[in-house]
């Protein structure tokens, strides 16, 4: 299997195993895990739109990259206001999304044009979702009951947001670095790397989604 | 000055490692130390639970001791007193036109203590064995009106080659079904089965009473913590097996 057949087809589809396990279990998801289908199922689109927009319509596939980024940040902080249960904590999640937003617009019109890679906003959408990945497990560090993590579905679900973003942070804010100055195989091999984290984390979405019980 | 030949590519890839290394670790040390923690929750959950348990154990035996010392001590003392206090009585007060109120009164006194102190410590156990002691106990039912009770005993001599301490839990044991069925259950009669079923002793207690309600059923009172309790302590168990009417106990008692 050649990395380009990995990343425009392989992992593209395997997006399809959290969507049909979520909505397999969906009457056993609570709020949290519904979110996350909710994201899986927007990326699956975003993925197949942007796939066909450059694939058959030729054009340049950045715009869809623009919006979904936001959209996705707005997704993920809806997701860990709702595993975090920061009731208080209404203004902080409402401030990030609206000056994540503001960010991400602002970039576009004066930064990084829509027909370039937004390198910027993604470093700082990794960064954000670190944060409240970490957040999460500094919670469920002090949690005082005997519960076992690893039959958690939210413990996938973080892990999984966790360790795509880790590792795709570089790449984020290489990117574009890497598409100026890199050309095939090597340019290529870097991009295979990340579609391999994100089929690590659609991986343990899917596990999360097994493990979800009434 | 030397200029700088780093390649990007391996520069990004070295830094995408590194980056996922530090994650995958935080989590693994994660993983590891939140199941320490569980781990060492669930030995002092259980350290406490037995130390409960031990403390409940105490308490019971304790409980029986006492019991039987006041049951001895009614019976020994006070009710020999009230019988040497009749002798007198009798010798002291010869008048034969008067009638004898006091006599009638003492006995009752005497009737009563005896009653009292073998309800605290059920003498016949040692002396006749469990069979007999739960006979008279469902004659005492039997007698008071309020229930009737069935015995049907398959376990014929085997009942009473129970130790001293599985003897007296499990008549504790039917005593307070029996308690709680009068108190509870509104229920006219109590069929009391023993038998044996694949190699283990079983009391079956069954009434036709109302029977729990689901919430009963799943946070016992007091009285059912009690026979709980004392089957743990005789490595016995119980199961409450859904019935038409009424409610039902299966009693498993080791040999």
């Amino acid at each position: 299997m050649d990395a380009k057949f990995f990343m425009q087809f392989t992992v593209p589809i395997s997006i399809l195993l959290p969507i049909f396990l979520g909505l397999v279990k969906y009457r056993t998801l609570r709020q949290p895990a519904k979110i996350i289908l909710l994201y899986v199922i927007v990326s699956a689109l975003a993925n197949g739109f942007s796939i066909i927009i450059s694939k058959y319509g030729h054009m340049n596939n950045m715009p869809v990259v623009h919006v979904y980024t936001v959209v996705e940040v707005l997704i993920i902080m809806t997701y860990y206001k709702a595993v975090l249960e920061h009731r208080k904590k209404n203004s902080l999640y409402l401030s990030i999304a609206i000056i994540f937003t503001v960010v991400s617009i602002v970039n576009a019109l004066f930064f990084q044009s829509i027909y370039l890679y937004n390198s910027y906003t993604r470093s700082l959408e990794a960064i954000i979702c670190l944060l409240f990945a970490i957040n999460y497990f500094a919670k469920a560090a002090s949690a005082p009951s005997t519960h076992k993590v690893l039959k958690e579905a939210d413990f996938y679900f973080n892990a999984g947001f966790f360790l795509y973003f880790s590792g795709a942070l570089m790449l984020f804010i290489f990117s574009n670095f890497v598409i100026q100055n890199l050309k095939s195989p090597d340019y290529l091999i870097i991009w295979a790397i990340h579609a391999g984290l994100v089929l690590l984390m659609y991986l343990l979405f899917s596990i999360g989604f097994l493990l979800c019980k009434k | 000055m030397q200029k700088v030949t780093d390649n990007i590519f391996l520069l990004v890839i070295f830094a995408m490692l590194g980056t996922f290394i530090l994650a995958a670790a935080f989590i693994l040390f994660f993983v590891q130390y939140q199941r320490r923690l569980t781990a060492q929750k669930e030995a002092m959950q259980k350290a406490e639970l037995d130390h409960s348990e031990k403390l409940l154990h105490a308490t019971l035996l304790s409980q029986e001791e006492e019991r039987k010392r006041i049951g001895r001590d009614l019976h020994d003392d006070v009710g020999a007193s009230l019988s040497n206090l009749k002798m007198i009585m009798a010798q002291t007060i010869q008048s034969a036109d008067e009638k004898p109120v006091y006599k009638p009164l003492i006995d009752n006194i005497i009737t009563s203590v005896r009653s009292i102190s073998h309800a605290l410590s059920p003498p016949g156990l040692a002396l006749f064995g469990l069979e007999n002691t739960l006979h008279e106990l469902f004659d005492t039912f039997n007698a008071a009106g309020m229930l009737h009770v069935q015995f049907e005993n398959g376990l014929a001599g085997k009942l009473d080659s129970f130790n001293e301490q599985t003897s007296l839990a499990l008549y504790r044991i039917i005593q307070e079904l029996l308690t709680n069925t009068i108190k509870h259950a509104e229920a006219k009669n109590v069929i009391i089965k023993t038998f044996t079923e694949a190699d283990i002793n079983i009391i079956s207690f069954q009434d036709d009473g109302k029977g729990l309600s689901s919430a009963e059923g799943k946070k016992p009172g007091m009285g059912m913590q009690n026979v709980e309790a004392r089957l743990r302590m005789i490595g016995g168990f119980s199961e409450m097996p859904t019935t038409e009417k009424g409610f039902l106990i299966k009693i498993s008692v080791p040999e």
